[in-house]
């Protein structure tokens, strides 16, 4: 096969036509198939898989002038979103079945901002860069004000775009300073004079570059102290968009965190591993010290994935140099999707009968659900990350990458620390599952969609757990980016 | 290796949190979150060890031929404490040890007698395979502050179980007296320098080690069979009260004679399992912490006044007409009971076979020379000769 540019970024072609597509087909379907696109947005997004599985392996090399980066590692993340994207539809089918106007719509929204996420992973331009981050912004404003005569959804949709949108343009800012300083927006020229100018110029312009930066990636991975919408914005919106909103940006963020300030970071400010080192503390110490005190399952869960955002900092922290690093990052997302996906879709499911989101509700859900509770207590413990669970594969590698660099042993005993904590407050539903007095809620109504994505990641946390190889191996292969061959 | 450890403490807890008593859910999420910490800490040393061994390796036997970290004593003494906080939440050691009690006393008493014969063991038993032979000098550097902690765990632990009136916890507190000693053991075959076998040193290292590993064997005898008395007790009187009773010989004589045999191995009394693993810690650990090991004599002394005292308040005295009803134990609870019985009789009259079989591991461990065909030798020769018992 001739490679050309447009072969190499036929994922994004085609997620583009896709989303269109469903769009299209929304208006053209009657009332009663509305679920129509919902069901081409899956298989399309099934068949998505293909075109990445053509191309693994085939970089790392960069197209269309170096605006765009083929790698693993960014194709390994257009994966996880495509498996995201997935899941969140079959997640929202029957939340969404209320909507008078605008149900399609949602899918298409969904096909959309996969598709942002896609580029923003491989983006290797600045301008690329922020056009993309855009794009997966304005998408998610939109998707977590989706209730529109909910005044929460609609609190944390305009909470959400007023940070978000203040976020962007601080980081813009960041960028215009580094184009200024740097000369160019491409990442590869950027890497090879930005050192040599940086020294010349001398200054706090720098710095100050990279906090704003820092600020703008920051916000979108839920670092402290950027990080307080999201117990808002995660209790407020649509549960199946709070679950994309903690697996789908946040590790886009992570996606850009390591291929741009992997390689902008040290240039611009020789201290900034160990002021990433000290937020990523911050931030694990935050998220699950307020953890423990919610009663709102999806603040209890918003509280956590800012705590998983701190662990995931540990290997960007310590640098692409150092075996595991890379790897345990794209394996902790991957593991981190499939359990908190997971959870999210226990607590849909628990919403779709309770009508509430409170933790209290889940008091004697085993004796009720026994299979469900035991899927959530699997989910629990692959968040805490206990042995036979993928969640302990990921946590292995992070704290291993820590340990390896031989300079990072705090930060892993800073994990553990934090694992201990997090341990109360997820083992707390698992206590009121199964050790509270009295009948648990009857689970009269069990969608076939939400159900699937229970059984689908159920099964990936434990099969992966327990047998890592198949994905430690693809994580390894990932772990290859362009700017650093 | 990491694996396996965490998985043990995590699904100990298990027993205790379903089938145990009121406060159970605060004894199970306690012994969770200590459980956790120790695996978590032991699971940095495993990722310390492995990156700094060369190949880089899992495997007990290679790392301790390759000792990784001997030229490295900082980080070996931060992964040696990493270890020590894991096993020592294990075992319990003081003052790690407030988790057992409550634990004991919400468990169920299979739980408990899972807990004490089998579980306990897992850190001592980490001490002597993992990090005797992996971080040797770290060890033998911080001897002195283990047999420290272990004097306190003899003391306290005895003069805790002495305030105990409820039975389940006294005999709880008296694990942690009784582990004391198998950790006294240890450190003191961490404090003799050197891999010599031939020598006096080694020879005291390894009667120490003996002693440890029988006194571990003896504890799961011994306190299993008394955990599962205080179930048996608890089944008919449902009180564990040590005043509630008196006088109880007489209305269950085979109950008292088997309890009271139990308690006079716990305590030490020669011809009894107890007596033969206490001896030798005793003895191998003299050389090496003579005050030490003299104070934590006073531990057997404080160990015997309690045993007597609850023999004398539950089975002597005058008779507790409430009691006097109760039935004696039945045959399944006899049929439980008796090989525990007749293994603490046999191991403390003809300790010989058991201690052969400990001694060789021992030696092997300590000259670390043929460490790898001495072990697996041993392995499969237990294994073996347990398939030949089935056959």
């Amino acid at each position: 096969m001739p490679i050309n540019d447009f072969a190499l970024i036929s994922p994004e072609v085609y997620l583009a036509l896709l989303a269109i597509v469903v769009l299209v087909l929304d208006m053209l379907v009657p009332v009663h198939w509305r679920r129509l696109p919902a069901a081409v947005a899956v298989l399309g997004l099934l068949v998505g898989f293909y075109p990445l599985v053509q191309l693994w392996g085939i970089g790392p090399r960069t197209e269309f002038s170096g605006c765009l980066a083929v790698d693993n590692f960014g194709l390994f993340f257009k994966s996880l979103f495509l498996i995201v994207g997935v899941l969140i539809i079959l997640l929202s089918t029957d939340f969404f079945r209320k909507l008078k106007q605008g149900y399609g719509e949602f899918f298409s929204l969904i096909v959309f901002l996969v598709l942002g996420m896609s580029v923003l992973s491989s983006a290797n331009d600045l301008i690329v860069l922020l056009v993309a981050f855009e794009l997966v912004s304005l998408t998610s404003y939109v998707l977590a004000s989706y209730l529109r005569r909910d005044p929460k959804s609609n609190e944390a949709g305009l909470k959400y775009f007023l940070y978000g949108a203040t976020a962007s343009a601080v980081m813009l800012y960041g960028l215009t300073l580094i184009y200024g300083l740097g000369g160019s927006t491409n990442l590869l020229t950027l890497s090879e004079s930005l050192e040599a100018r940086v020294i010349a110029s001398g200054g706090l312009l720098a710095p100050l570059a990279l906090v704003l930066i820092g600020v703008g990636l920051g916000y979108k991975i839920a670092m402290a102290p950027f990080h307080a919408w999201a117990p808002d914005v995660y209790e407020g919106a649509p549960t199946p968009v709070t679950a994309l909103l903690s697996v789908g940006p946040k590790a886009v963020g992570f996606a850009i965190l390591a291929r741009v300030m992997w390689q902008l970071g040290q240039p611009l400010l020789d201290a900034w591993p160990m002021l990433l080192a000290l937020l990523a503390t911050a931030t694990m110490f935050t998220g699950n010290l307020l953890a423990l005190r919610q009663t709102d399952i999806k603040r209890m869960l918003a509280y956590s994935s800012i705590a998983h955002a701190g662990y995931m900092l540990i290997p960007v922290v310590v640098g692409p140099g150092q075996e595991w690093a890379t790897q345990s990052l794209v394996f902790y997302l991957g593991a981190y999707l499939l359990m908190n996906l997971g959870a999210f879709a226990v607590v849909i499911l628990m919403q779709r009968n309770t009508g509430d989101a409170e933790i209290a509700s889940y008091a004697g859900l085993a004796r009720s659900a026994p299979f469900v509770s035991i899927a959530m207590v699997v989910f629990l413990l692959s968040l805490t990350g206990i042995p036979g669970t993928v969640g302990f594969v990921g946590k292995f590698l992070l704290f291993g990458a820590a340990i390896n660099s031989k300079v990072w042993y705090w930060l892993a005993v800073v994990g553990i620390v934090n694992s201990v904590i997090s341990l109360y407050y997820y083992m707390n539903v698992v206590r009121l599952m199964y050790f509270a007095r009295g009948d648990g809620q009857e689970l009269e109504e069990r969608p076939a969609g939400v159900m699937v994505g229970i059984y689908v990641t159920l099964v990936g946390t434990l099969v992966l757990g327990i047998a890592p190889m198949a994905l430690l191996q693809v994580s390894e292969q990932a772990s290859r980016l362009a700017v650093h061959f | 290796m990491a694996h396996h450890r965490t998985r043990e403490g995590v699904y100990g807890v298990l027993p205790a949190a379903i089938w145990g008593g009121p406060r159970r859910e605060y004894a199970a999420i306690k012994f969770f979150i200590y459980t956790l910490v120790g695996s978590l800490a032991i699971l940095l040393s495993i990722l310390a060890l492995y990156f700094n061994s060369d190949p880089r390796t899992f495997d007990i036997v290679q790392m301790a031929h390759q000792n990784p970290l001997a030229n490295a004593p900082m980080l070996a003494a931060l992964v040696f404490w990493g270890l020590f906080l894991g096993f020592a939440i294990k075992v319990p050691m003081f003052p790690f040890h407030t988790w057992l009690p409550d634990a004991h006393v919400e468990a169920p008493t299979a739980g408990s007698v899972i807990l004490a014969g089998v579980l306990l063991k897992m850190g001592t038993y980490g001490f002597v395979r993992v990090s005797l032979p992996i971080v040797p000098e770290a060890c033998t550097s911080f001897a002195g502050w283990i047999a420290v902690l272990a004097l306190i765990s003899i003391i306290y632990g005895a003069l805790c179980a002495m305030a105990q009136p409820d039975l389940k916890k006294l005999i709880a507190y008296s694990s942690v007296n009784h582990m004391g000693y198998v950790m006294l053991g240890i450190a003191a075959a961490c404090a003799y320098i050197g891999p010599e076998a031939a020598s006096t040193i080694g020879d005291s290292k390894v009667t120490a080690l003996n002693g440890a590993v029988l006194q571990m064997f003896a504890h799961g005898i011994i306190t299993g069979a008394l955990f599962f008395l205080v179930g048996v007790i608890y089944d008919r009187a449902h009180v564990r009260d040590v005043n509630a009773f008196g006088g109880l010989a007489k209305a269950m004589p085979v109950y008292a004679g088997i309890m009271m045999l139990a308690c006079f191995a716990s305590l030490g009394l020669p011809g009894l399992a107890g007596f033969a693993a206490e001896f030798l810690v005793f003895l191998g650990a003299f050389g090496s912490y003579p005050i030490i090991t003299g104070l934590a004599l006073l531990g057997v002394v404080i160990t015997a006044a309690y045993f007597l005292w609850i023999i004398q308040k539950i089975f002597l005295g005058p008779v507790n007409l409430q009691w006097k009803a109760l039935p004696d134990m039945d045959r399944g609870e006899l049929v439980a009971l008796a090989p525990l019985c007749a293994i603490m009789l046999a191991v403390g009259v003809y300790p010989q076979p058991i201690i052969g079989l400990i001694n060789t591991a021992m030696e092997a461990l300590v000259t670390q020379h043929g460490f790898v065909a001495a072990n697996t030798g041993l392995l499969s020769d237990v294994i073996s000769k347990i398939a030949g018992l089935f056959a």
